[in-house]
């Protein structure tokens, strides 16, 4: 029988004529990122990340696309794959703007390769993770998959147009959070940024912490917002059942304490009456064990500190 | 709901961001701008998910139907293929891209035919349709509890699992059997003759003729057939059929015992087998049928009757008996949670909660002592009081003064120790750096005092602690979870919840019924802790007495008691049983026992020896083997012998056709011939 997980299935679902339309755009949104880097001078720039992304797609390495965006993001920074001093960027960097087209280019790009990478994993590799303990899993089981079949036909186009969005919604953001600057001084303590040099403005906050402040507080409103709303609206939907466990495990928690008493002291009583002798016998051999050695070592270390404080004092 | 894909990719866009706004966001933005555009992706696919979830949520109809022979039906039949058809639709506004949709097929049986779930995009008022095809081979009832449907988006960064419950017990019935007994393959569904067609082939005053025989003084004149008499020159008298049909009563034991096999293939399901091929033939001959069903405890009395409802009331209960599964009793903990922990998540995904079926931190503390002992924590408490107070209330007069009088005059005793700790201090060993020397002696003896306090907090947070870890913190969070679950599907308080945490007996019990209510299989200890056999019950003897007394006292003439029971296993035990039959037979009325017979034990013919080779005895197994094996054969024998004087007929099921033996008898009983 064929292991439903081989590798040349793998490869089988990959050739599908649904599914190749997904591999041609994961490899050209890899091209797109090796010229983009390539644009900085440096073919490990580009060369690098491309390698990762074709790793991921031949090997089915499901981790790849991690290590894809970090190699991305860090030789951008570092174009030779070593941190040096200051590197000034490409001819068409605009110094002391928010935007770059190069920069929106590459994100768009590596936007477009994750999530084409993404969907091929769903279709060729796991679409739903495995709640089964360990123990029951064998590695002939059948890995739960998205079929081609369920590949309508404009899925690529609105996938590319969504990257596409997030990326300008992304350079938005960027540009929302170097405009603008926090200022204690002022309230509400956030205005239009000032092009000062920050040394010169003790009283402002550096611009890194200033761009982290804003972006954690715009993120932090929309997630709690968001948050709010769905706890609502799944309390709303919250069924019979759900509602009843609630108040049942409030009861419990509220209680919990005395009733744990009187239960381990049931429990034990029944053990007792079942089989008497049989508590005592497994107190000594577990908790009696660690109560004696405190117990007696506790009354002699007393003792022995009184006694070495009476030869003190003689 | 955050898959392991989505949670590195979290973490990877959130290391990327947070690195990219607080370093070199001028010269090099990129890296901030990947970041904060992978965790807006993150965002709008998390929204569009759980927007998509919630707006479903609800709003999903779930259709099953059951069909055999192409129509649709309430009940299967056993023997027959039955198609399973389940339409889930999405009522809903929004669509689920990505959505598998399972229906949970009933426990331990085999699907024959077709897929249990679908892969599809859940678009709304299309519905999903689902079909396979179930085979019982004995009755039984198939318990379907619902739709599974996990969801996921199509980067698989999010996923959800929910459980449509909708349980639904479907009565696996006997198949059909003619008046013959036999499975009828042509016409299944009329089980009832023709009107004007029945074999009731016994004298009386019915109108149909019978016989004619001579005439005897007292017949009444209308019933002589003249005609007959003007040929034979004699009177002859016309003999009618009699209307009056034969009653016969099924005793089926439903006793632990007869529950024990595999599903479909217990003794009780090939007793209720041979039951509802008794009751169907009897009905097809107009004869009434009367079920009696009973275990150790009780006995359920269904009376004889013989329309088409009673018939189907009665197979219905013998597919109700056939269903019961034998009591695991004396479980663990540890084996049945192991079983009914992942079926709960299976069906309560819901209420897994964890804002719903919390786990306070305080639930895995171990306490070090009993309640009973914890007045002994106040020893090194005190102890820690006595060590300390010099040093506390030194630091008090320190900086607030002299102490005041109420404390002066209560405690003496702390003064006494702070004269002791100071002639201690002034009795130091001799050093040449005083200002080095008295801190560092006064410190080393605090230390050293309160060393027996250390060493017990240590040991209390050590002991404490282990909660925490494996096994038993899982044993406790699935014990508290599944306790929950328990206590709100019986509607009971908290305490109970904290009862199920701390009572294994009670816990285990409520496990193994939750286990049974849905129909799964829990390995069934066979002996009890001092080794003996759990499912031997005198108790079914008495209870099979009573009933049979009651049939009896209920009877009206000549009538036929079938006990289907498992009596072998009762040995000595049967002298109650000995005694109904008595009564019954005195009574004029037949009796004929079937017991079920273990595939595994050879028949024995009498006076026939078992043939063993020699070789093989010496092979401890085989020697207990056969020592069983022949016990078993020798207490049949001696039932049957037990039995038989008492003037009963007893039969086995494996003999080889007990259905045509008894429909034999039932023709005896009314007079007729026998079939054969």
């Amino acid at each position: 029988m064929t292991n439903p997980n081989s590798y040349q299935l793998y490869l089988k679902v990959l050739l599908d004529e649904r599914v190749r339309g997904y591999v041609m755009v994961a490899g050209c949104a890899l091209i797109s990122v090796f010229v983009i880097q390539l644009s900085t001078g440096s073919l490990i720039a580009g060369g690098i990340p491309m390698l990762i992304g074709i790793v991921a797609m031949m090997l089915r390495w499901t981790a790849m696309p991690g290590f894809f965006v970090v190699a991305v993001a860090y030789l951008a920074v570092n174009p030779f794959g070593v941190p040096m001093s200051r590197y000034s960027g490409g001819p068409s960097r605009l110094l002391s703007s928010s935007f770059s087209p190069f920069d929106m280019l590459l994100v768009a790009a590596v936007l477009v390769y994750l999530h084409a990478q993404f969907r091929v994993y769903s279709l060729a590799q796991q679409a739903f993770p495995d709640e089964r303990v360990k123990a029951a899993r064998s590695k002939r089981d059948s890995l739960d998959r998205r079929p081609p079949r369920l590949i309508s036909e404009n899925e690529l186009l609105v996938m590319i147009l969504f990257a596409i969005g997030t990326t300008i919604v992304g350079q938005f953001i960027w540009l929302l959070i170097t405009q603008l600057e926090v200022d204690s001084k002022v309230f509400p303590p956030i205005r239009l940024r000032r092009f000062t040099l920050d040394r010169i403005r003790p009283d402002l906050f550096n611009a890194a912490v200033s761009r982290s402040l804003l972006f954690a507080l715009g993120l932090g409103s929309l997630v709690g917002l968001a948050r709010f709303v769905f706890w609502y609206w799944q309390i709303r939907q919250w069924n019979r059942e759900e509602a009843k466990l609630l108040l049942l495990d409030m009861g419990w928690q509220e209680s919990r304490r005395e009733f744990s008493r009187i239960e381990t002291w049931r429990a034990a009583r029944i053990v007792d009456q079942r089989n008497p002798g049989e508590r005592w016998r497994r107190f000594k051999k577990t908790s009696g064990r660690i109560f004696t050695v405190l117990f007696f070592g506790f009354v002699g270390i007393t003792v022995l500190m009184i006694i070495f404080a009476y030869l003190i004092i003689r | 709901m955050l898959t392991a894909r989505g949670l590195w990719c979290l973490i990877v866009a959130g290391a990327v961001t947070l690195i990219g706004l607080t370093t070199d966001g001028v010269e090099h933005p990129i890296v901030a701008i990947l970041g904060i555009t992978l965790i807006v992706w993150y965002l709008v696919e998390r929204l569009l998910f759980t927007l998509r979830f919630r707006s479903t949520l609800g709003k999903i109809d779930v259709v099953r139907e059951i069909l055999q022979n192409g129509r649709v039906v309430s009940n299967a039949w056993s023997g027959i293929a039955c198609t399973i058809r389940v339409t889930v639709t999405n009522r809903g506004m929004a669509s689920w891209p990505l959505a598998i949709v399972m229906d949970r097929p009933p426990e331990a049986r085999k699907i024959r035919g077709g897929r249990t779930e679908q892969t599809v995009e859940f678009r709304p008022n299309e519905p999903t349709v689902i079909e396979y095809e179930l085979k019982s081979s004995g009755p039984g009832i198939y318990r379907f509890e619902g739709v599974e449907i996990r969801l996921a988006d199509l980067a698989g960064f999010f996923y959800k699992r929910i459980f449509l419950r909708r349980p639904v017990d479907v009565l696996i019935l006997p198949p059909l059997t003619d008046s013959e007994g036999k499975q009828r393959a042509d016409k299944r569904f009329n089980v009832l003759p023709p009107p004007g067609i029945h074999r009731l082939r016994r004298p009386g005053s019915g109108s149909e003729l019978l016989d004619l025989r001579d005439y005897i003084p007292g017949d009444p004149p209308k019933m002589i057939a003249w005609k007959a008499s003007a040929k034979k020159d004699k009177l002859i008298t016309k003999e009618l059929e009699s209307d009056i049909p034969v009653r016969c009563t099924l005793f089926l034991d439903t006793s632990q015992a007869m529950r024990l096999g595999p599903v479909g293939e217990t003794p009780l399901c090939r007793l209720s087998e041979v039951a509802s091929s008794i009751a169907q033939a009897a009905a097809a001959n107009r004869d009434l049928v009367g079920l009696t069903l009973f275990d150790e405890a009780k006995f359920d009395v269904l009376p004889a009757a013989r329309n088409t409802v009673h018939t189907i009331r009665l197979l219905s209960k013998l597919a109700e008996a056939s269903a019961q599964r034998p009591d695991p009793g004396g479980q663990q903990v540890k084996p049945i949670v192991r079983i009914a922990y992942p079926l709960a998540q299976e069906l309560y995904p819901d209420l897994f909660d964890r804002g719903l079926n919390s786990q306070p931190w305080g639930l895995f503390w171990k306490p070090l002592l009993d309640t009973r002992w914890g007045w002994l924590a106040w020893i090194p408490v005190l102890f820690g009081i006595i060590v300390n107070a010099p040093g506390v209330l030194a630091l008090y007069y320190t900086l607030l003064g002299p102490l005041p009088k109420w404390l002066l005059s209560i405690m003496p005793l702390f003064f006494e120790w702070l004269n002791f700790c100071a002639r201690i201090v002034r009795q130091r060993p001799k050093s040449n750096s005083l200002l080095l020397d008295v801190p560092v002696f006064l410190f080393a003896m605090l230390l050293l005092l309160n060393l027996p306090i250390t060493v017990t907090v240590f040991i209390w947070f050590i002991h404490g602690i282990r909660g925490f870890f494996s096994p038993h913190a899982p044993i406790r969070r699935k014990r508290k979870q599944l306790g929950a679950i328990f206590t709100l599907l019986d509607g009971g308080t908290p305490a109970t919840v904290e009862r199920y945490i701390h009572d294994d007996e009670f816990f285990a019990a409520r496990a193994g019924r939750f286990l049974a209510d849905h129909h799964v299989e829990v390995p069934v200890a066979l002996y009890d802790g001092n080794g003996r056999y759990r499912f031997r019950s005198e108790s079914k003897a008495e209870v099979l007495q009573s009933a049979m007394l009651g049939a009896v006292s209920r009877a009206r003439d000549n009538e036929l008691f079938v006990i289907l029971a498992d009596l072998t296993e009762l040995g000595d035990d049967i002298a109650a049983v000995l005694k109904a039959v008595r009564v019954a037979r005195s009574r004029h009325h037949h009796v004929m026992v079937i017991v079920p017979w273990p595939s595994d034990v050879p028949v024995a013919e009498p006076g026939q020896a078992m043939s063993i080779d020699p070789m093989e005895m010496l092979r401890v197994a085989k020697l207990v083997q056969v020592a069983l094996v022949r016990g078993y054969q020798q207490r049949y024998e001696k039932l049957q012998k037990e039995l038989v004087r008492v003037g009963a007929t007893v039969l086995r099921v494996t003999d080889r056709d007990p259905i045509r033996a008894i429909l034999d008898r039932l023709d005896r009983v009314r007079g007729a011939r026998s079939r054969r």
